[in-house]
């Protein structure tokens, strides 16, 4: 990919400043970056995957690149002192800063990227006094400002301001409710009814219910749904002192057979969630 | 002098083989450059497994006789002119980011063969089998090859577990003859509710949740011997130990510092998003979607129904048997709250306009009810829908005619939405591809529809 973007950069760039942008594009991988093209002929810059040790010093090579339009900051070390580095940025079109430690300051070096058409700021410190300073970002097109300390009033100014500005401030999550849990379901013990060596009785389609098999036995058992057809479809193996939660449906037939698959004994399920204990033989 | 088609064969020669991408998907990437700029970085594929009832959800028939229109009744949404299904109302919220499509058929009336041509956008043919390396792709697989993440992410995952038909596993959901590299790695979602009904885990799973702490992990090699211990001996066999080597050697990535690993740990998220998303197998998968996809993975299927269909009961949405109260009680609340919360929640991270989220589905079902109160099999039309990912919101594309039971206009295929997606996503519909004997493949038979 390095040698991908440095053929680009001759491309794009006066060879005199070729070298210093491939330095600083080696530079900015060794610190997590990860860079690619963008369709539109730029560059795509992206900390969030593995660069989230990335700090303030860290970003400083990215003033040698031109072109970039799209730059991912998210969940970096980052703060106000390193955004002076993208001060200069004139092409970036995509700022991603959430969840970083920047605030109001850090706006100030915002203020310049005139082809600025969408800021991430969620899960930081910024409040109404950063917002102002968005106000001559003519561009801009999407804010993101959930978990901010930005106000009704404050986001009212600016959307004043920029009316094409579509500003997303997310859900109040203090305003959610859990889902109310159903009670616990009437359980009962299964009969065990042991093998006279035939099929057990074939299932017949119910309601939705829970078997819990335990298997009491010193060794190794399978269990089989008896199908609607009367065939035996097999679910697995329970290892001695092993339990297994299985959905079924009531009037089903649960087949348990030794490891050779000798008939052992059936459970037929009901209703309620049925425990069946598969008792030392 | 530096033309154009130079550039190009330097583009071409100094990218392969570095970013990992092969020569084909390379070339529909560079088609697409100077086009239309696609939106979409990453894909969730929702699929509602045993045929979600179209009347019941995104195209409801209020004015079809009683028989037809069934039980419940229509609601507004926040598009003028677009109703859903009274027991959609959070979705309903949401059709502003949603592109609906009511005219899509096919003509398969089985699961495996609704499924398979849902999810393949491609006929099936012959006797199709679970990871037959002469099916073709998933959709999820296929939009995988064209995406490659970087070490220690797996290209595609599908939570929380594999479709099933009584039993049998169902084919068209592997990478097909794409080979075994790119079917999607099965996750299990460590948390919520699982859905009523069967849901099998035969699948082998990447299994995220070792007892190993970070910081003792020396290096790779004492993790894989960890892992062996772990994961390989249990199983005793050699041949099942082989398969299991590439799930050891990306586990073993994983777990080493990959963002991807912090993602499944779904403890590290607020409770309060958990339980927008509702304590619900589904909710957290969906939540753990959005984890995957902030992580860096390309590619998210989740299954919104039981992994097994096993007779028709059960939460899944093959409802042949008490098909209101299913759908009232126990599937339509679980995939509101869920899929509103996924979306809600995409939008305010700022991730949804470069996340496309993909409703698909087997089939609809009959225009009339049976005799258990249920609806039967009707591929004749239902409804899919798209959200985010730079999808014009807020319309709907097509139409059923007036009782749900064929295309009333604009009437479209599967195909046709695949090759919708890969638009979005900036694959090249027509892109061409090569199966493990090099024998060439056009992806998708399909034309975008016009909603992006």
């Amino acid at each position: 990919m390095t040698r991908f973007i440095f053929i680009l950069l001759f491309i794009l760039l006066p060879f005199e400043i070729h070298a210093k942008a491939a330095s600083a594009i080696k530079e900015l991988e060794k610190n997590g970056g990860i860079i690619s093209p963008t369709s539109d002929g730029g560059l795509r810059i992206e900390f969030q995957l593995s660069g989230r040790d990335l700090n303030d010093e860290g970003l400083e090579p990215i003033k040698s690149l031109e072109s970039v339009k799209i730059l991912n900051l998210r969940d970096t070390k980052i703060t106000n002192a390193g955004i002076i580095h993208i001060e200069g940025m004139k092409d970036l079109k995509r700022l991603h800063l959430e969840r970083t430690q920047i605030d109001d300051t850090c706006i100030d070096h915002l203020t310049g990227l005139q082809e600025l058409e969408y800021l991430n700021l969620y899960s930081t410190k910024v409040s109404d006094l950063g917002l102002s300073k968005l106000k001559d970002l003519k561009n801009l097109k999407k804010l993101y400002l959930w978990q901010t300390k930005v106000t009704n009033e404050g986001v009212k100014q600016l959307e004043e301001a920029l009316p094409d500005l579509k500003i997303v401030r997310g859900i109040d999550l203090d305003k959610i409710v859990p889902i109310k849990k159903p009670p616990p379901r009437p359980t009962e013990d299964l009969k065990w009814i042991p093998s006279n060596g035939e099929i057990p009785p074939r299932s017949i389609s119910g309601d939705n219910t829970t078997i819990i098999f335990h298997n009491q036995m010193k060794q190794k058992v399978k269990i089989y749904w008896v199908e609607y057809n009367g065939k035996l479809k097999i679910y697995g193996e329970i290892a001695p002192g092993g339990t297994r939660e299985q959905n079924t449906f009531s009037t089903a037939s649960w087949l348990v057979t030794d490891i050779e698959g000798t008939y052992l004994g059936y459970f037929r399920t009901s209703t309620k969630v049925g425990k069946a204990l598969i008792p030392k033989i | 002098m530096l033309s154009l088609n130079h550039t190009r064969r330097n583009f071409l020669r100094s990218s392969v083989g570095l970013a990992g991408l092969t020569v084909p998907s390379l070339l529909s990437l560079i088609s697409k450059a100077g086009t239309k700029a696609p939106k979409a970085k990453s894909c969730i594929v929702l699929y509602t497994w045993g045929g979600m009832s179209h009347y019941e959800s995104f195209d409801p028939k209020p004015d079809a006789p009683s028989d037809i229109r069934g039980e419940f009744k229509p609601i507004s949404t926040a598009t003028p002119g677009i109703q859903f299904c009274e027991h959609l109302p959070l979705l309903a919220k949401h059709t502003e980011k949603m592109a609906i499509v009511r005219s899509i058929h096919h003509r398969h009336g089985g699961h495996q063969q609704g499924m398979y041509v849902s999810l393949t956008g491609h006929d099936p043919e012959g006797g199709i089998k679970a990871k037959s390396r002469k099916s073709w792709p998933s959709l999820t697989s296929m939009i995988s090859k064209f995406n490659e993440p970087r070490a220690g992410t797996p290209r595609a995952i599908k939570l929380p577990y594999s479709m099933y038909d009584n039993g049998t596993l169902m084919a068209g959901d592997y990478g097909g003859w794409l080979g075994s590299a790119y079917d999607p790695v099965i996750m299990r979602t460590p948390g919520g509710e699982p859905f009523q009904g069967v849901t099998r885990y035969t699948d082998k799973a990447l299994n995220l949740e070792l007892n190993i702490e970070k910081n003792r992990i020396q290096d790779r090699s004492s993790l894989l011997t960890k892992l062996d211990t772990q994961l390989g001996k249990k199983n005793g066999n050699s041949t099942e130990y082989d398969q299991l080597d590439r799930y050891r050697q990306m586990a073993a990535d994983l777990l080493l510092g990959s963002p991807v690993h912090d993602a499944y740990n779904l403890e590290k998220e607020d409770q309060r998003v958990r339980d927008m998303y509702g304590d619900h197998i589904c909710g957290q998968s969906l939540l753990l979607a959005r984890r995957l996809v902030e992580a860096g993975v390309p590619v998210v299927q989740t299954l919104c129904s039981a992994g097994d269909l096993a007779g028709g009961g059960g939460d899944n949405w093959d409802t042949h048997r008490n098909h209101f109260p299913k759908m009232k009680d126990r599937l339509l609340p679980v995939f509101d709250r869920s899929v509103s919360a996924l979306l809600t929640d995409l939008e305010q991270r700022g991730m949804l306009d470069e996340t496309l989220v993909v409703f698909l589905t087997d089939f609809g079902r009959t225009p009339k009810i049976n005799g258990n109160g249920g609806r039967d099999h009707h591929p004749g039309v239902y409804s899919v829908a798209l959200a985010g990912g730079g999808i014009h919101g807020g319309q709907v594309y097509g139409t059923s005619d007036s009782r749900g039971a064929e295309p009333g206009s604009d009437a479209c295929s599967p195909a046709d939405f695949h090759a919708t997606i890969y638009a979005a996503l900036g694959i090249d519909h027509k892109a061409e591809l090569h199966d493990q004997q090099g024998r060439p493949f056009k992806i998708c038979d399909g034309e975008p529809l016009p909603i992006l």
